[in-house]
């Protein structure tokens, strides 16, 4: 009964890494390919460790695994972060039909910092809390 | 159908594709952030492929591995990316979007 268990977890690990590595190969944009390796990467990996977890039903495998996963989710979606941060900071072209930059013409790539504009943001001076009565 | 057999002959295989595909990319890159992001997903494959082969050989010794390949995967892509904005690599190339 464990070992359908284990059979599963392990295809759909699997399947998703393979997915992953397509999504890598055909995307026409580091930003796609990025976000395409990130996903389907984490997923299937954590999905392939689960399977081994069942399969070897230990408290010290178990609580590994668990370790593995937690790191995995916290560490790959900041290195994915930076990478396109480097990207867009060095200014690497975007896809042709890219149809929206929400950062366009915001950054500022000599401070790396966001520009401000001025009146038209607020600063955290203008924004007004309510006062809380008691 | 055995829990060997499918690793065998599924598990095993797709992941050698996915690799293949990813080695394709690392060499196809046509800049380097492509290279370093295909790197980063070899490593991460390569914690799936430590793990289907701990199952298939029954040996728990290669779950140990995992961690410390997921902290090297992290930490060069954190240096690579440090260097890389800080150098003037392919800055004057792409100045105009």
């Amino acid at each position: 009964m464990i070992t359908y268990f284990v059979i599963f977890f392990m295809v759909i690990g699997a399947v998703f890494i393979l997915i992953a590595s397509i999504g890598l190969l055909k995307m026409p944009d580091i930003y796609l390919r990025m976000s395409a390796s990130t996903i389907g990467g984490t997923f299937g990996v954590a999905s392939m460790l689960i399977a081994a977890a069942i399969h070897f039903f230990n408290l010290g495998i178990f609580l590994h695994v668990v370790g593995v996963i937690i790191f995995l989710i916290l560490t790959v979606p900041i290195g994915a972060h930076l990478l396109a941060r480097a990207a867009y900071i060095i200014r690497l072209p975007m896809w042709d039909k890219t149809v929206h930059d929400d950062l366009e013409g915001k950054y500022d790539n000599e401070k790396q910092v966001f520009k401000t504009f001025g009146k038209e943001t607020a600063t955290p001076k203008d924004i007004v809390t309510p006062q809380q009565e008691n | 159908m055995t829990l060997e057999n499918i690793i065998l002959y599924f598990i095993l295989p797709v992941m050698s594709i996915s690799m293949l595909l990813i080695f394709i990319r690392l060499y196809k890159g046509p800049r380097l952030i492509d290279r370093v992001v295909a790197l980063d997903l070899l490593m991460i494959v390569g914690i799936g492929a430590f793990s289907a082969y701990s199952v298939l050989h029954n040996n728990e010794v290669f779950i140990d591995i995992s961690l410390i390949l997921a902290l090297i995967a992290f930490l060069s892509t954190v240096a690579f990316t440090w260097y890389y904005v800080k150098g003037d690599t392919e800055k004057d190339k792409f100045d105009e979007r």
